[in-house]
């Protein structure tokens, strides 16, 4: 008892900030297996749980500090149900026109939960429970938000709330892995903000979002990221993370991504190849970004466009007369995004860190990706639900607001092949994660540019669809199965997060992030019914096979019969760790692997030939366009030189300066000997 | 073999006149057994049985093969770098072309940055003239891109007979243009009709490389390699067919070094771009691994950029690429150093003056790798080495061709003939050949030139000076009748719509934050941009913006509207868009 009155004591850390509760501690809080007031029996799991610990892949546990609170609070409160199990009193209520029975418990269950109005525990009796590798039949117990028991006939404590799944799917809950909530723009936001996106999330089956914390180029990156949390942490429905978008570059920004990475709980960050003289990077910052991130663990993510060529595409759209939405597509053909791709690809193995493509939009964009995996480049490709279900024939709508609707960066493409296309590598495994890149704008908003396309401002829907697009047009279809599907929708994202198994998988010790699937459901998305606050839906009129039936979120019943009880606010922030062995485990093998050395030569001792400096390394108008911070390379290296005539010049060189050695005068005996090496071999 | 005809005291020239008997005429599509009759350099006369003047040399061939001279797309000769003059003048530069097959080259003029185009290409035929024993043509290379530019290269193709430009994307904060530059100058080479010429390297990532291996150590012609992987080349190659896809230009990529830059090239022609690949002699002869030779100068000798590829099954794959007509030309990029220019760069690799032989070579080697080992056959033989080049650049038939009225640059070959490539007798200056050693099956044994015979029974006679200048006329049909055709069906057209009436948001703060930009950027980055924005036209939006006055807040306008004002009757009346559908 003593242990457990200082946990109690520790309750206090609840009134803290999530992200300030326990700070620094990397352990989990210890369950207590035995003897206590709700735990089974001693060697309960023995005979009728798996051992998913030793099947699962991943290490947990440190890795992932829990942000939860303390489960004995919940122990402490409830002292007067030391009993075991009574099935007895258990009232059965069958629902069948739902499919799924729910069960209400009485008697004990008023003692039990002594005021409380909702129980943290739960029991999802008689799914089938679907992971990326494998599905089988087993019930669920949880409790505290977290996953306790797996397996048939599970000893659970009496009176709790059980979910009859009736056979049908339970698969862990969808990770978005790229939103737009509550995005300021130009002085306006997106008018899904956190409440109302992850409301539309939760009702789509997803039960964690990634957002993007944009800061103001020039601004803190940190500061940037306090702000976004706060926004979160206040209205959030679900578990969330962040990514943070690199929008500026230089040593101050460098200190606040390594203090983002081991103190933030952030692993990835994106930067962008668009949006010139605004947002983007040049070749150089990017080398620079990405080595400083391959080697501190990050994952780096590009938007990939080329911005110059789109910037003077723009111009000549414009010059052209066209300033409609079409202009959006046609000034930023596949072909730039493709380009970008493959740039961000080279950079990113010439420094050895892995890469993820936001939005892959384009066929051609997907097949460079693919390709690059194929030669063994550690990337990761990313289509929204966009791109996965409609195309970009719609730019060329009649209806200004419904084409303006459309635009996104990079746009859809008007190859109506396209979805299809990607959602066939997707499923074979060339493109890795989904997510939705939700960011809307009301009609209003994106009328700013009624009369330049690029004032539009750029985003679109998806969150709530995401899951449902992908069942419809992948699973149904025969092109993936319900593993591949989950591994697409969560596993993958929660492995590049570095939050498996927490996240993306059923499994003991897992978040209670579940979805039950009804493959048969059938719905028809149309703006009138969705639960985002934007007008228009991309998506308009598609009839979609599969939909959540039941969501369970952080243990919670929050999506049942139709009726969503989000709770705003109760998302917590999920930190990533850094080195996600997913990405990290081939790049740190290929570090080892890339040594360079030198060859061990004789010294030269031939004759040497006038040169001037100056003509290569910098005439005048060049050496406006080198970096200050950088001197020219090769004075490292002369500078130590001093065998023979002059020594070398220190400093930068200018144009009097006299060359190394004057030609012609050959030393006779350098020191170590001569050796023959300018002769003919 | 070849003798008289008729008294020998005859007071005309008569080398002028010239009968080829009994040769296997080789083009690029057919071969055939004819007679060839020369006058005055231009073949006069194709068939049997020639009805020719009395006092004719003739030449008989045996039925051996005889083809149009080689035409060697690019070479630097007598290239200045940093002070010095690269090794071969245009002297010695085309007596080594002549001897091997080799009757017409084609030479960069690199202008130092700042200096006109013109100027260069005014001195660099001056070079030539002065020099040159086989006909020659210039590629003018942009070596820095501002508006006055745009003027001197419509000179140069309207006057002095340039249709080619040759744009850098490596050599950083020295030749290298940005991806915004490419574009326009794209624009403006298609205007012009002309063909745009890319060296495709990421710059940008090989001066961050450079700087890295430097830092390890590594000052040895290795890190030459190292620093310039090929996944740097194709990107650059990547990056140069999109640009010239988006503005519509015919595109050529100078030394294919890599597998992955010619996968890059063979990729975007079956998607339809009109690309051009030119592997070089030395990319499709040897290979990278000598890099790491021990010994000093030998592995200088090899550095050039894009570098050879350190995979030894690379030439192969090229001589494949290039015999299934993926890549299309070959030049030889013929640019040498003296070992004591190299030893510049010998305490550090990025002063290594770059660049290999490979002029004299080129044919021996393509017919050695192709041909023999039953690639190619003769007819492709002589369109990647002649034809095809003579096509993209306007000189067909005039040369790449043996037909009448063409110009008299012929080869007759010996494809028994072997002999093996060594710096002891070659035609060069320098102390190095990159081919040394290699066995090479087939050579010229005569070769023509102009309508005279500089090469015979392995002695050369050369004229110093008296290569011409040959000009080369915009928009060449082989490249631009596609072109055009696209031209025409690109034009792009808005949707005509409704006026919106809609709500318009506001409190709109401008796009692009100028004084927050000031603060982001590195202080090279911004003058970058402000040198930019001098050329660049202003931004985009306040074209067209200041114009629309209808409803709602204008983007530049401060004063702010209530949300409710509505405009109830626009003009051109009511057109219902903003509702669903």
């Amino acid at each position: 008892m003593a242990e457990r009155k200082q946990n109690w004591n520790r309750e206090e850390n609840d009134d803290l900030p999530v992200y300030l509760a326990r700070p620094g501690t990397a352990d989990q809080v210890p369950r207590q297996k035995y003897g206590g007031m709700f735990c089974n029996v001693e060697g309960a799991y023995e005979s009728k749980t798996i051992d998913f610990d030793a099947l699962s892949v991943g290490q947990r546990g440190n890795r992932t500090p829990r942000t939860t609170k303390p489960e004995t609070a919940q122990e402490a409160r409830s002292p007067t149900s030391e009993r075991s199990p009574c099935k007895e009193s258990v009232i059965w209520h069958d629902m069948k026109d739902s499919g799924i029975e729910r069960k209400c418990t009485r008697g004990k269950e008023v003692l039990q939960n002594l005021g409380d109005e909702k129980s943290d525990r739960l029991l999802v009796k008689g799914g089938r429970i679907v992971n990326d590798d494998q599905s089988f039949y087993a019930d669920i117990y949880m409790e505290d938000g977290v996953i306790k028991q797996i397996g048939d006939n599970l000893i659970v404590p009496g009176g709790i709330k059980t979910v009859e799944a009736n056979g049908k799917m339970v698969i862990p809950g969808g990770i978005d892995n790229h939103t737009h909530f509550q995005m300021p723009y130009r002085g306006t936001t997106t008018v899904d903000d956190f409440s109302q996106g992850s409301k539309a999330a939760l009702a789509g089956g997803t039960t964690m979002i990634v957002d993007h914390v944009i800061p103001e180029p020039g601004s803190s990156l940190i500061e940037a990221f306090e702000q976004w949390r706060s926004w979160a942490d206040e209205k959030t429905c679900c578990d969330y993370s962040l990514h943070v978008d690199i929008t500026h570059w230089n040593d101050s920004v460098k200190q606040e991504v390594d203090t983002l990475l081991k103190e933030k709980g952030v692993n990835s960050f994106q930067v962008y190849m668009a949006y010139k003289d605004f947002y983007q990077m040049s070749n150089s910052e990017l080398y620079e970004i990405f080595t400083f991130l391959g080697e501190m663990g990050g994952i780096v993510q590009v938007h990939a466009e080329n911005g110059e060529i789109i910037a003077e595409e723009q111009a000549r759209m414009l010059e052209m007369g066209i300033t409609g939405p079409e202009g959006h597509v046609l000034s930023r053909p596949e072909e730039l995004e493709a380009e970008a791709v493959f740039r961000a690809i080279t950079i990113a193995s010439q420094t050895n860190c892995p890469l993820y493509v936001t939005r892959v939009m384009s066929k051609s964009a997907a097949d460079i990706i693919s390709q690059a995996r194929k030669k063994g480049n550690v990337v990761f490709g990313e289509p929204i639900a966009a791109s996965l279900g409609t195309d970009g024939t719609h730019y060329w709508s009649k209806n200004w607001a419904k084409a303006a609707s459309f635009v996104t960066s990079p746009p859809l493409s008007p190859d109506p092949t396209t979805p299809d296309y990607l959602n066939t590598l997707l499923a074979s495994g060339d493109l890795n994660v989904t997510g939705s890149a939700h960011c809307t704008f009301s009609v209003a908003q994106k009328a700013i540019g009624k009369d330049d396309f690029t004032q539009i401002p750029e985003g679109v829907n998806g969150v709530e669809e995401r899951m449902s697009l992908i069942w419809d047009k992948a699973v149904t279809t025969g092109k993936m199965d319900e593993n591949m599907f989950v591994a697409v929708t969560s596993t993958n994202a929660a492995k590049i997060l570095n939050l498996y198994p927490r996240k993306g998988r059923v499994a003991v010790g897992s978040d209670a992030d579940l979805v039950i699937w009804d493959s048969d459901a059938v719905r028809t998305i149309t703006a009138k019914t969705h639960n985002s606050a934007a007008e228009f839906n991309v998506f308009e009129g598609m009839e979609l096979r599969g939909a959540p039936s039941v969501v369970i979120c952080q243990g919670k019943l929050v999506l049942e019969d139709g009726n969503l009880h989000a709770i705003s606010g109760v998302g917590r922030f999920i930190p990533c760790t850094p080195f996600p062995d997913f990405a990290y485990k081939r790049v740190k093998a290929r570090k080892q692997l890339a040594i360079l050395r030198a060859v061990p030569r004789g010294m030269y001792d031939g004759p040497v030939s006038d040169f001037s400096p100056m003509s290569r390394g910098g005439t005048p108008s060049a050496s406006a366009r080198t970096s200050p911070t950088k001197q020219p390379v090769r004075n490292l290296h002369h500078s130590a030189f001093s065998l023979a005539g002059n020594p070398a010049q220190r400093g930068p060189p200018t144009t009097e300066e006299i060359p190394i050695r004057p030609a012609g005068r050959r030393i006779v005996v350098p020191p170590g000997g001569r050796s023959n090496i300018t002769s003919l071999s | 073999m070849s003798g008289y005809q008729g008294k020998k005291n005859i007071p005309r020239i008569t080398s002028d006149r010239l009968l080829i008997k009994c040769g296997k005429i080789v083009n690029d599509d057919q071969s055939f057994l004819a007679d060839i009759y020369i006058e005055d350099g231009v073949i006069k006369q194709i068939g049997e049985n020639l009805i020719v003047p009395g006092g004719v040399k003739i030449i008989d061939a045996h039925g051996r093969m005889v083809m149009p001279g080689g035409i060697d797309v690019h070479t630097r000769f007598q290239m200045p770098d940093r002070g010095m003059v690269s090794a071969d003048d245009f002297y010695q530069g085309t007596r080594a072309a002549l001897a091997g097959g080799t009757t017409m080259i084609v030479d960069h003029v690199v202008p130092e940055p700042g200096v006109s185009l013109v100027a260069a290409f005014n001195q660099w035929r001056e070079w030539a003239d002065s020099k040159s024993c086989c006909d020659y043509s210039l590629h003018v290379d942009i070596t820095n891109w501002h508006k006055g530019m745009q003027e001197e290269m419509e000179s140069l193709v309207k006057d002095h007979g340039v249709n080619s430009f040759l744009v850098y994307l490596a050599y950083k904060d020295v030749f290298q243009l940005s991806d915004s530059q490419m574009y326009e100058v794209f624009n403006v080479i298609r205007n012009l009709g002309a063909i745009a010429q890319v060296h495709a390297e990421n710059g940008d990532i090989i001066a961050e490389e450079q700087r890295k291996i430097l830092e390890l150590g590594i000052t040895g012609p290795e890190g030459h390699v190292l620093s310039r992987p090929e996944e740097v080349e194709a990107e650059a190659v990547n990056r140069s067919v999109t640009v010239a896809n988006q503005t519509n230009c015919p595109l050529y990529i100078t030394k294919v070094m890599s597998k992955s830059a010619a996968d890059v090239i063979a990729l975007a022609r079956k998607k339809g771009a009109v690309v051009y690949g030119e592997p070089i002699s030395a990319s499709l002869g040897t290979d990278g691994t000598h890099y790491w030779s021990k010994n000093w100068a030998k592995a200088a000798a090899f550095v050039t950029s894009p570098p050879l590829s350190p995979d030894p099954t690379t030439p192969d794959y090229l001589n494949s690429l290039l015999s299934c007509g993926d890549l299309q030309v070959t030049g030889s990029a013929h640019c040498t150093f003296h070992t004591s220019q190299r030893a510049v760069g010998k305490d550090n690799f990025t002063l290594i003056p770059e660049g290999t032989n490979g002029t004299e070579e080129r044919l021996s080697l393509i017919w050695d790798k192709c041909v023999v080992t039953g690639k190619m056959d003769e007819n492709q033989f002589v369109a990647v080495t002649s034809t095809n080049a003579a096509k993209i650049f306007n000189l067909y038939p005039r040369k790449g061709r043996i037909a009448v009225g063409s110009d008299a640059d012929l080869v007759l070959w010996d494809p028994d003939v072997s002999k093996i490539i060594s710096a002891k007798s070659h035609n060069l200056a320098v102390e190095y050949n990159i081919f040394e050693g290699t066995e090479v099956r087939g050579a010229p044994l005569v070769v023509i030139s102009q309508g005279k015979i500089v090469l015979e029974e392995g002695i050369l006679h050369t004229t110093e000076g008296c290569g011409r200048y040959v000009s080369r006329k915009p928009f060449p049909d082989h490249v631009y009748r596609r072109i055009k055709a696209r031209s025409r069906l690109t034009e792009l057209s808005g949707v005509p719509r409704g006026l919106y009436d809609g709500p318009v948001c506001e409190n709109v703060t401008p796009k692009v934050m100028t004084p927050v930009t000031s603060v982001k950027t590195s202080p090279a980055k911004l003058q970058q941009q402000q040198q930019l924005q001098k050329q660049a036209p202003q931004p985009v939006r306040n074209l067209h913006q200041s114009g629309f006055s209808l409803s709602g807040a204008q983007v530049d306008d401060n004063i702010p509207r209530r949300n409710t004002q509505r405009i109830a009757a626009p003009p051109g009346g009511r057109s219902n868009i903003t509702s669903l559908g």
